[in-house]
């Protein structure tokens, strides 16, 4: 590791206010995707943080943000201190070391022109990890048995020829070999079957406790971040509308569409099934639904609370309960006289 | 690497391209073996118009040379035009397609600018004006002149693949795997373009051959070899249809139309065996 | 036959040719549906179970073919509600009273069955609306060319089809685009309800969806049964779903069904080891978190599936006779069916194996 990256900060990735905003050049109007987004992981201890979010939520761009292949429009994110749009090449090449993603498309990941041992050789040879090509290859064995993969069985094969489930997992034994301080998930469970996402979350739980790496995990199934426990970030159409401990905010979600999502997931028990059908009050969404944005709360067109305050400011975090923080009027003893204690009732 | 040769249109059309290379690279051994140590470009040496024989087997023209010989020649001169220009030509068109699709922005521009330039401007008329004015036509000045206008064929194609390939999630992983951005546009994205590159330099030398045939046809050209469309272009200022020796027109034509078919065959073969929806389905 | 049974499948067999050999993707598959039920069909992707109801449809297309069984479909008169006759009504009705064979029923026939008997809407059937065509354009279409309404007729079938679905008639002149992706999925739903058939086959049309739009769509679905009084099979991998919304619950694997049963007792009592391993594996929201086990093992070679009984690979309780022979599927309880030697007889009252525990037996 390089000595740059020794220096000891209370925040290992630091995102501050980032706002990332596409299109906007004459013709098209400008689609803001991540809208004032701040997240932060701890150098001390490894921690899990979820980020939930819909599709077009803008939970992907974030995540690019963060890995450094898509550059904000605002706001700044930093990696041990510095910013990583302005690092120098060897700072550069540390980060990239640290930071390491899980794609969700197991097949499209893979260069098809090379056999899948490349994904994991290259890794070795750039950033150094083995001082022969004996260490090597012992460390990409080790790497594919933490993952319950035989080396025998997929080394020397092309990515066409393996199952999803052994792509997925060979992403996992690259990250075993590359030992970054945090991976970035994306949604890596969504194309694999039901015994693997098991395995996967146990691995990933593995890697914080038995290596301390810390994880952003990705995704719109909340059972899956459930299980995986931490921290939660839910986001919807670009902004973080509510965060903080998992327990607390599954058992108590303040923020309406918190509530609505969390309404949404199946039961998994048939003894208690939904009651009650949504009907068309809710239903109806269309692609050219009007979400209010800019100086307005996101969720105004279908928020079962909405006040005439929603319409006219964006509401900012209000600490709902020791471990959670909700953006939403409701709570907010500046604007609402009595405001909500408890999570107000759907 | 098997399933390559699996496909009978690309076996089909890469051996008959290697029995035509064959041809043209012992065309001297055939030549003197035919005719024995004589230039078959001089003149008066055999009877003028004389039909097929053992000895002639397509006969002789109208200044008593062996029409063969004269098409073994000739195969050779376009065969090496024809391979020198779709090579540069893909080369150029290349490297100009992947600095354009991968670096993009102004780049792009510019570069997309020339090659519409050059697309929109008629190939023919250009080189035969330039013909007029280039007094010695030699097989390396022709390949130069003939790839300035294949490149941009190439160079679309290329940027149109390199756009898409751009946006894999590979490209994503190898970033994050340490990979600047050269290493990644020669490791990850020129492999997948080869089979692009295949296709192209076959399209190339079949449009490079084309051009050259239809500027000697019209009598442009070298003119101190004996080139197919020459040929051709002899045999009807000698009126040989009225004559009855059809055979010196038609032998050209024919040879040509086989080089065609060998490079085209080579060329949807390669389109079949890199895009399996093209093939018929296999199973799972 | 049970006068409640819609449709009986016995020994389906369905294989693939490949130059590497026989892909037996379905082996031998016997299932019954029962008339106003929603069965649940369930298993991992390469179980078969997608190949299972698109051989009900008749949808298999070389390299794949049915080489062996029986789809016995059962269709009551009176339920066809969709109106006006049209000449293969008569045709069909001459076989209702001892049911049709779907396997080797004819293709003219089979084509009228479709949307007025059995309606389907595939995987990731969104996608297949015609994008240059308006919604209620491609609905009516529907409706003419399989019934003798006439246009009006029609589009008010399609209006009151759209209602089942809480989808507003302003759809009617919407362009698929303008559309979101549940929405589209709801569509679908809807013109598959629109001629009232009496099955409906629905094959992952929750996935890829988010969760908010996953609701609006299982509901929509729990009003072909409400409303429509049809029947329902639904094919997906995802446990939580089938749980919310089937009656029954059959399990595939390796191309053959392991357990089935009523969801609320599966889910209570799983007896196959397969169906313990998946069932305890579906993440519940709010509960107490603890660490699952997964499956072990890697999913089977589809070539060459294991010896004797499947799961004997991959399986905790494996014993000598499951690697020889491959275990019937057998009915231990009423209405439930599971294929495991751990359970060789029907009635001899075997306690379930839950959570790692072996299996005794009960005097």
């Amino acid at each position: 590791m390089s000595t740059e990256m020794a220096k000891p900060q209370s925040l290992l990735l630091d995102a501050q206010h980032v706002s990332t905003i596409f299109g906007g050049q004459g013709r098209r109007t400008p689609v803001v995707a991540v809208d004032d987004v701040s997240l932060s992981i701890p150098a001390a201890a490894p921690v899990i943080l979820t980020i939930v979010g819909e599709s077009g939520s803008g939970k992907t761009t974030f995540t690019r943000n963060l890995l450094g292949l898509t550059k904000p429009s605002s706001g700044t994110i930093r990696y041990g201190g510095k910013d990583i749009y302005a690092m120098s090449a060897s700072e550069w090449r540390s980060y990239r070391r640290e930071v390491q993603p899980v794609f969700q498309d197991p097949y499209a990941t893979y260069n098809p022109f090379y056999r899948i041992d490349r994904v994991l050789q290259l890794p070795l040879r750039k950033f150094k990890l083995a001082t022969s090509a004996e260490e090597g290859r012992q460390k990409m064995e080790e790497a594919l048995k933490a993952v319950d993969l035989r080396p025998g069985d997929v080394l020397g094969r092309y990515p066409h020829q393996l199952s999803g489930g052994e792509r997925q997992r060979i992403m996992l034994a690259r990250i075993y070999l590359i030992r970054p301080r945090i991976i970035i998930a994306d949604e890596p469970l969504s194309m694999i079957d039901a015994s693997l996402r098991t395995l996967f979350l146990n691995i990933l739980l593995d890697f914080r406790e038995k290596q301390g790496i810390s994880c952003i995990h990705i995704t719109h199934n909340l059972s899956t971040a459930y299980y995986l426990g931490g921290e939660i970030m839910i986001m919807c159409k670009g902004r973080v509308i509510e965060r903080g401990d998992m327990d607390t905010i599954v058992s108590h979600p303040s923020h309406p569409y918190t509530q609505l999502l969390i309404d949404s997931v199946p039961s998994s028990d048939p003894s208690a099934r939904w009651k009650d059908r949504r009907g068309l009050s809710n239903a109806v969404e269309t692609a050219t639904l009007k979400t209010e944005g800019g100086s307005a709360c996101i969720f105004t067109s279908r928020c079962p609370h909405v006040m005439d305050v929603c319409h006219v400011k964006r509401p900012t975090f209000v600490q709902v309960s020791p471990t959670q923080e909700s953006a939403c009027f409701l709570y907010d003893k500046e604007v609402v006289p009595q405001p909500a204690q408890a999570p107000a009732k759907v | 690497m098997r399933s390559f040769f699996r496909n009978r249109l690309l076996a089909a059309g890469v051996i008959l391209f290697i029995v035509i290379c064959l041809l043209s690279i012992f065309q001297p051994v055939i030549v003197r073996a035919l005719i024995g140590n004589i230039n078959p470009m001089a003149q008066g040496k055999f009877p003028i118009f004389d039909p097929p024989s053992s000895q002639h087997l397509l006969g002789t023209d109208r200044f008593g040379r062996d029409v063969v010989s004269l098409l073994l020649i000739g195969l050779r001169f376009s065969l090496s035009i024809g391979i020198m220009a779709g090579v540069i030509g893909t080369l150029l068109g290349t490297v100009v397609g992947l600095i354009a699709g991968f670096y993009g922005g102004i780049v792009d521009s510019i570069l997309r600018s020339s090659t519409d330039m050059i697309l929109v401007i008629p190939t023919l008329p250009l080189l035969i004006t330039l013909s007029a004015y280039i007094k010695r036509l030699d097989v390396v000045t022709m390949a130069i002149l003939l790839s300035i206008f294949s490149w941009p064929f190439a160079a679309r194609t290329i940027r149109a693949q390199v756009l898409s390939l751009r946006e894999r999630a590979y490209i994503d992983l190898a970033q994050t795997s340490g990979l600047n951005k050269m290493e990644i546009v020669f490791q990850e994205i020129m492999p997948n373009l080869l089979p692009f590159l295949g296709v192209g330099l076959a399209a190339s030398t079949v449009g490079a051959i084309l051009a050259e045939f239809g500027l000697e046809v019209l009598g442009l050209g070298p003119g101190n070899v004996s080139t197919l469309g020459l040929m051709i272009n002899w045999a009807i200022s000698w009126g040989v249809l009225t004559l009855g020796k059809g055979i010196i027109v038609a032998a050209p034509a024919v040879v040509l139309v086989l080089l065609f078919l060998s490079l085209n065959f080579i060329n949807i073969g390669l389109e079949q065996a890199f895009n399996p929806r093209l093939k018929g389905t296999t199973g799972l | 036959m049970d006068k409640n049974t819609l449709l009986d499948i016995s020994d389906l067999r369905v294989y693939f040719h490949s130059t590497h050999g026989e892909y037996k993707v379905v082996d031998g598959v016997n299932l019954t549906v029962q008339r106003q039920e929603i069965l649940g069909l369930a298993g991992e992707s390469g179980c078969g179970k997608s190949t299972v109801v698109e051989a009900i449809m008749r949808l298999i297309r070389p390299p794949g073919y049915i080489q062996e069984g029986k789809i016995m479909f059962y269709p009551s008169l009176e339920a066809n509600s969709s109106g006006k006759m049209v000449p293969s009504d008569a045709f069909l009705s001459k076989h209702f009273d001892h049911g049709v064979d779907l396997v080797t029923l004819d293709e003219m026939p089979l084509t009228e069955m479709r949307w007025k008997y059995i309606s389907y809407v595939p995987q990731a059937s969104m996608n297949s609306l015609n994008p240059v065509m308006k919604i209620g354009a491609q609905m009516t279409d529907v409706i003419l060319a399989h019934s003798a309404f006439t246009k009006n007729e029609a589009r008010q079938r399609a209006t009151e089809a759209l209602a089942m679905v809480s989808l507003p008639p302003q759809v009617l002149e919407m362009y698929p685009h303008e559309l979101s992706g549940g929405m589209k999925q709801r569509t679908i739903i809807a013109i598959a309800m629109t001629l009232s058939p009496q099955l409906v086959i629905c094959d992952e049309p929750t996935t890829a969806l988010d969760v908010n739009v996953q609701r609006a769509v299982l509901e929509s679905i729990m009003g072909i049964k409400e409303q429509l009084h049809a029947t329902v099979v639904f094919v997906s991998h995802d446990l939580a779903v089938h749980a919310e919304l089937v009656d029954r619950l059959a399990i595939m694997y390796a191309g053959k069904i392991v357990e089935v049963d009523t969801v609320d007792s599966l889910y209570k009592k799983p007896l196959h080891p397969y169906s313990q391993r998946l069932l305890s594996s579906i993440p519940v929201l709010g509960g107490p978190r603890v660490r699952q086990e997964a499956v072990l093992g890697q999913a089977p070679d589809r070539l060459h599936w294991p010896s004797g009984c499947r799961f004997h690979p991959r399986c905790p309780f494996a014993m000598d006779k499951c690697r020889e022979i491959e275990p019937p599927l057998i009915e231990v309880e009423a209405g439930h069916q599971v294929a495991c030697h751990l359970y060789p007889d029907v009635m001899a009252g075997a306690i379930p194996v839950l959570n790692n525990q072996k299996v005794d037996h009960v005097n």
